[in-house]
């Protein structure tokens, strides 16, 4: 038993010991995978929401199910389709009678109201319904009919996209990206990957998961964990670091940023990006580097941190242009360049 | 208590942790300090020794350009070593970032320095204190910057050994020529020449003052008026020119300095006799061989450089020729003679301090010259006048005295053929002296006899 179940503050070897814990339970299903694992815990930890990217059957749906069995949270799944109304996720006002026989309006939650929300096929869902998840994932809270109901932390959203089956779909707004923190691409297995996969799943038992917390305690160490991750200290030069590399993916003739007069200048974005990385790029880059450094048992950022959770944190943030698509350049291509630029300007 | 008790702990820890940032970094800032000494030192002491080389070496426009290259190269890298010694001096916040990034401590001391000045610190404050001090042998200053002494000490200890060789080399140098020249200075000659067949030319500004001349009052003014012929009919230097001709003086001047050279070739004593005018020279053919020989030696001054210098010697009545710069009193008092001295036969030399004349009667003015100096005035031929008639007869003009075959005299001798020498053939066979055969006893009375005829 540890400091923390016994309701102390985590300490940062808590944290790393939950960290590896959860890890490899999801293991136990999950086969390969681990950047993308890992990736996905940071977000959890870093109080964030994840992007996963991957064709059909990598195992998307799969690992977020799993993540939720570890966690021992409340988890509920939407597939996103072409018909599906905003209702169908925050809830509505229903009418329901009661014992005594009187009816009364009612409001029935959506299947937002979990601990962990799987969105399957996000961008099979109209723009419409897609940016009815903006309120929960932003500010944990939904407003229906004039009433604002909040969510119960933790709060994380998983949305899968399918890049290769486009017709019929609404590629995600931009405002929206943004509020995803990692975007998490699965790639496709190896040959003894897959070997391990067939074996695992086409046998007379399943691999069981094992539950971390218990039901009562798991949102409370949840939150203690992402609690004791804001507590981990940033240098001013690493904050400045950071807010540099996001900066330098803004192409130097971009009318939304004005004169980039002491910033970095990368050929690969004037030349391909259309629009670079926000500040929530920047924020990304530090609640990402702040869990990186937990892991490694310090209680400070390093600059190896940042640059380490970078592809992550800037890549579904970076809008490329039909140059860059002619040219078959892609976004981590682009914020590998940045990230080579900006390194040699580490204090 | 025990929180506080724990408290004072980890602050007394944290300033721990402060002392050794602190420690390197003074000493980073004692290599930056050293590098903004030495450094500079060694590149004027480097550009010292290259100049000096350089004015042994090569001749004057070599000499300038050389030590201009070297002095913009030597105040470059002073000015940039010292930008880069400034640039190296250190903060707190640097010899963390430093200790850092040499110790792996993945900005440990970077964020501990930064949370010192916050009022609040974070819960993990603690944690980072214990933390960063399990790792203090690592960033102990010795290991953070091994080095004490900057390596440009070491350069400047060198470049000042070898300018200390060279400074010594090139005293004995100067000391050598510089007792040369005494010796070289001290040899008499006055050589005298006809105006008649000088040839009188603007000549390259670049040329060193030439000669001394003494002549009695009519030859000077028909010297000062082929003078004036000379510098209103030849087309002057071109500005450019003139200034090429300043700069290879001061680089002359300079390097006369540094080598111990002499400041200007001791400028040959001339009569100047007018076989056409009132005064006839003895032996003109004489002179001319004299002259020849020694305006071979000499280095002809421009005409305009000359009455430049003459006016700035007359704007100075007191001052003496300096030396390196010709004495031009001559020439001021010619110019003074035939153009503002209304009288003729007055004194040319009333405008000029006394201390400027030279009276060429006896003293070494005079030695070698009674055949041609004052005795070629008609009125001297029989002794020493009692007082100079003029009041100043005696000059000292820059002009050139090679021999040429367009002189006005059609006796003058041609140029002497340039000696060439061209290898031997097969055929021939070097020259030999003759044996010295004994004369026979019954012959000497006869060549005696012969001799004293």
């Amino acid at each position: 038993m540890n400091a923390a179940a016994a309701g102390e503050a985590p300490s940062v070897a808590d944290f790393a010991r939950t960290f590896r814990h959860i890890q490899a339970e999801i293991h136990k299903v999950i086969v390969g995978h681990q950047r993308a694992v890992e990736e996905l815990l940071i977000a959890l930890f870093a109080s964030g929401h994840v992007l996963i990217e991957g064709v059909p059957g990598t195992g998307k749906t799969t690992l977020v199910k799993t993540l939720g069995l570890a966690l021992n949270l409340s988890f509920n799944r939407i597939q996103f389709t072409v018909d599906l109304m905003p209702a169908d996720i925050t809830g509505t006002r229903v009418i329901l009678s009661g014992e005594d026989g009187r009816r009364e309006f009612s409001f029935q939650p959506g299947p937002v109201f979990c601990h962990i929300l799987l969105g399957d096929e996000i961008n099979r869902a109209t723009p419409k319904t897609q940016s009815a998840l903006l309120e929960c994932m932003a500010e944990l809270q939904v407003t229906v009919s004039g009433i604002t109901h909040q969510l119960k932390p933790p709060y994380f959203v998983m949305a899968t996209l399918n890049p290769i089956e486009m017709e019929g779909t609404y590629p995600l707004p931009e405002a929206q990206l943004d509020r995803f923190l990692f975007k998490v691409r699965l790639e496709y297995p190896d040959e003894s990957e897959m070997v391990k996969i067939v074996t695992n799943t086409t046998g007379p038992e399943d691999a069981g998961v094992e539950p971390i917390f218990s039901v009562a305690e798991a949102a409370e160490r949840i939150e203690g964990l992402k609690h004791l991750v804001r507590e981990v200290m940033v240098a001013q030069s690493i904050e400045h670091y950071a807010a540099r590399m996001v900066r330098a993916t803004q192409p130097s003739g971009s009318r939304y940023i004005g004169q980039q007069a002491n910033g970095l200048r990368v050929d690969a974005v004037d030349r391909y990006v259309s629009f670079g990385a926000s500040p929530r790029g920047a924020q990304a880059l530090i609640m990402g580097a702040k869990v990186r450094a937990l892991l490694d048992g310090r209680a400070n950022v390093a600059y190896e941190d940042i640059d380490q959770i970078a592809p992550a944190a800037l890549q579904h943030r970076v809008m490329l242009n039909y140059a860059a698509h002619s040219d078959g350049i892609d976004a981590a291509h682009i914020v590998e360049r940045v990230v080579q630029a900006v390194r040699p300007t580490r204090g | 208590m025990d929180y506080q008790a724990a408290q004072a702990r980890g602050e007394d820890k944290f300033r721990l942790i402060l002392g050794q940032v602190g420690s390197i970094r003074s000493r980073l800032n004692a290599l930056a300090l050293q590098q903004g000494l030495f450094a500079p030192l060694t590149f004027i002491l480097c550009a010292i020794v290259l100049i000096l080389g350089a004015a042994f070496a090569f001749g004057p426009l070599t000499f300038l350009l050389l030590a201009a290259a070297v002095a913009i190269v030597a105040i470059a890298g002073v000015v940039r070593m010292t930008r880069a010694a400034w640039r190296m001096r250190t903060s707190d916040e640097r010899a963390a970032r430093i200790a850092d990034e040499r110790a792996a401590l993945k900005g440990r001391l970077t964020t501990m320095v930064d949370g010192a000045r916050l009022e609040q610190r974070s819960a993990l404050w603690p944690y980072l204190i214990e933390d960063t001090l399990a790792l203090r042998d690592e960033f102990a200053a010795a290991r953070i910057e091994p080095r004490r002494v900057s390596r440009w000490l070491w350069a400047a200890i060198a470049s000042c050994a070898v300018a200390a060789v060279a400074m010594r080399v090139a005293y004995g140098v100067r000391t050598s020529r510089l007792t040369a020249n005494n010796r070289v200075a001290s040899i008499p000659g006055e050589p005298s020449v006809d105006l008649g067949d000088l040839d009188i030319r603007p000549a390259d500004p670049s040329l060193e003052p030439g000669t001394e001349i003494d002549a009695d009052p009519a030859t000077l003014r028909k010297l000062a008026e082929k003078l004036r012929e000379a510098q209103s009919g030849a087309p002057k230097g071109s500005p450019a020119s003139r200034l090429m001709a300043n700069a290879r003086d001061a680089a002359k001047a300079l390097q006369n300095k540094l080598t111990g050279s002499p400041a200007a070739e001791p400028a040959p004593r001339l009569k100047l006799t007018d076989r056409k005018g009132g005064s006839e020279g003895k032996s003109p053919g004489k002179s001319q061989d004299q002259a020849r020989a020694k305006g071979a030696q000499e280095s002809p001054q421009n005409s305009d450089n000359g009455q430049q210098q003459a006016e700035q010697n007359a704007a100075q009545p007191n001052g003496g020729p300096t030396p390196g710069v010709p004495d031009m009193s001559g020439l001021a008092a010619l110019n003074g003679l035939n153009n503002d001295d209304p009288d003729p036969n007055g004194s040319p030399g009333q405008n000029t301090p006394p201390d400027s004349r030279k009276v060429p009667q006896g003293g070494p003015l005079g030695a070698g010259g009674s055949d041609h100096g004052s005795g070629s005035d008609p009125q001297h031929l029989y002794g020493d006048a009692e007082k100079p008639p003029l009041g100043n007869d005696t000059f000292k003009i820059p002009v050139e005295v090679a021999p040429s075959e367009d002189g006005s005299s059609n006796t003058a001798p041609p140029s002497p053929p340039q000696r060439t020498r061209s290898a031997l053939n097969a055929n021939q066979a070097p020259d030999e002296p003759f044996e010295r055969a004994s004369i026979p006893a019954s012959d000497r009375v006869t060549i005696k006899r012969v001799f004293e005829r």
